[in-house]
């Protein structure tokens, strides 16, 4: 057999691989946050941004799109699988159980927190990128004419349901990630009593980075509704 | 001299493995503090005697903590609430007199149980056999210091040999995964010079066998470590999962695609 498929079809490889989509992920939503702290900046500043990333430079990122989709589909479908088959593996269990280890909180919910973000996901994108619910208007600056995404963004969030919907999908976001980075690090094989603290102080840093950032957007364009 | 122990027990009866088990409620009388939670058992299983009933099954032999014969769920911990022991040296002074303790069978797809509270597992063996091991052609023993090993990775390749196959990992993990066992028994050989030729295909023929056993998935909980009476390191896992990543994307291994038989 094909040693990448044998690779993929082991309990290592796919956690490995699972682990290699969400990091990708993950480092994308750095980007993302990057971005959308021009916001702070002003309507034209987010939206000629926004218009240099299409437009201009269309033929790069439009693949790069499809690439974080095929990631995210291969991720959700990896781990609903191995959810699904530990459920199977864990049934008719002990009468009595109680735990030695230290309560990893966040690690049995990863199915749940996944799902949360599935959804928010389905909201987000087609909203945002395809203007699906709700078509993006244009403005017009200085001739260009282009999205005005930042006004579908504060028209958004000034209203509090669909701000709090978000801070609470950060929130799990950020549970996610808790587990998540350590977990992929420790499936690629990356644990090591000399790097461990560090790794371990970098990647709660950065999820708390990521996460508190994009709630304190949605927060802030929040506190802009009617000005 | 500290006084005797009464406690009440739940014990796990299953006359076989297709039988459904249910809890026997048992009363132990007269224990002493000194004595070990399977000496605790054959006092009970004395008591049952004497009134004519069977007594209950349950496994063991060294009785010192280095055979891993012994597995029996207590209170919902692999070996009992003490950390670092087996069950056969854990003592009853552990408990509070009058405590009701529950006996269960180790509990995984992969090792079913015989009877009472004996499991079947064998599936260990096989992993073993599908790699866990060094070839050594027939001969004269070597001279004990022909091969050079640098003290550190004679330390770790220790601390992974000291796995005593018990199962209290795949016991306490919640997807009943066999990661830690597995990669004990890696990391140990791949440590030491006699292991490197063997190495990539040990890595990818145990993963295998050990999946194709029906042992779960590890979600990194570390149920594995913190039950394990010789309190092995979720590194090994780490290392493992390099091993096999690297073997089995990168390697040489011509007969990694027959990971099959041992
Ligand atoms: S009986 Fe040998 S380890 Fe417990």
């Amino acid at each position: 057999m094909n040693p990448v498929f044998s690779w993929l079809r082991s309990s290592v490889g796919r956690k490995q691989l699972m682990g290699l989509c969400g990091i990708y992920l993950y480092f994308f939503l750095f980007i993302h946050l990057t971005g959308n702290l021009r916001m702070l900046a002003g309507g034209e500043s987010f939206n000629s941004y926004g218009h240099l990333l299409l437009e201009t430079m269309g033929e790069i990122i439009v693949p790069i799109e499809f690439s974080l989709l095929a990631a995210f589909i291969l991720h959700m479908y990896l781990g609903y699988k191995l959810s699904l088959e530990n459920l199977r593996a864990k049934q008719s269990r002990y009468a009595v159980k109680d735990s030695k280890a230290r309560k990893g909180f966040y690690s049995r919910f990863m199915a749940i927190s996944g799902t949360w973000l599935l959804v928010f996901v389905l909201v987000h994108v087609p909203h945002f990128r395809l203007g699906v619910y709700t078509p993006i208007g244009t403005v017009n600056y200085g001739g260009v004419e282009m999205r005005d995404l930042y006004g579908a963004a504060m028209h958004f969030f000034a209203k509090g349901w669909f701000t709090l919907f978000y801070v609470v999908s950060f929130a799990f976001l950020y549970t996610h990630l808790a587990h998540g980075v350590h977990s992929s690090l420790q499936s690629l094989g990356i644990n090591h009593p000399r790097y461990n603290v560090a790794l371990r102080r970098i990647s709660s840093a950065y999820a708390i980075v990521i996460c508190g950032g994009f709630a304190a957007l949605a927060i802030w364009a929040w506190f802009q509704r009617g000005a | 001299m500290s006084g005797k122990l009464n406690f009440k027990l739940r014990l796990w009866r299953q006359k076989d493995k297709v039988s459904e088990g249910k809890f026997q409620e048992v009363e132990a009388k007269n224990i002493s503090p000194d004595m070990s939670f399977l000496e605790m058992l054959d006092e009970v299983n004395n008591d049952l005697m004497r009134k004519g009933e069977e007594p209950v099954a349950f496994e063991s032999d060294c009785r010192e903590g280095i055979c891993g014969t012994c597995s029996l769920v207590v209170n919902g911990l692999p070996h009992g609430p003490e950390k670092g022991t087996t069950v056969c040296q854990l003592f009853m002074r552990k408990f509070r007199d009058g405590q009701t303790i529950s006996v269960e069978p180790w509990r995984a797809a992969a090792f079913p149980v015989i009877k009472d509270l004996v499991t079947d597992r064998d599936a260990f063996d096989q992993i073993i056999a599908a790699g866990g091991f060094v070839s050594v052609n027939t001969g004269g023993a070597q001279d004990a210091n022909a091969l050079p090993v640098r003290k550190c990775d004679a330390d770790t390749a220790m601390d992974a040999a000291a796995c005593i196959g018990c199962g209290a990992c795949v016991a306490a993990c919640p997807n009943a995964s066999a990661m830690l066992f597995t990669a004990a028994k890696i990391s140990h050989l791949g440590h030491l010079p006699q292991g490197q030729p063997e190495r990539e295909r040990r890595a990818l023929r145990m993963v295998a066998k050990m999946d194709e056993l029906g042992f779960g998935n590890c979600s990194n909980h570390y149920e594995c470590e913190a039950a394990c009476p010789k309190e092995i390191s979720v590194e090994h896992i780490a290392r493992m999962n390099r091993d096999y990543g690297l073997s089995a994307l990168l390697g040489t291994e011509r007969e990694r695609g027959n990971t099959g038989a041992g």
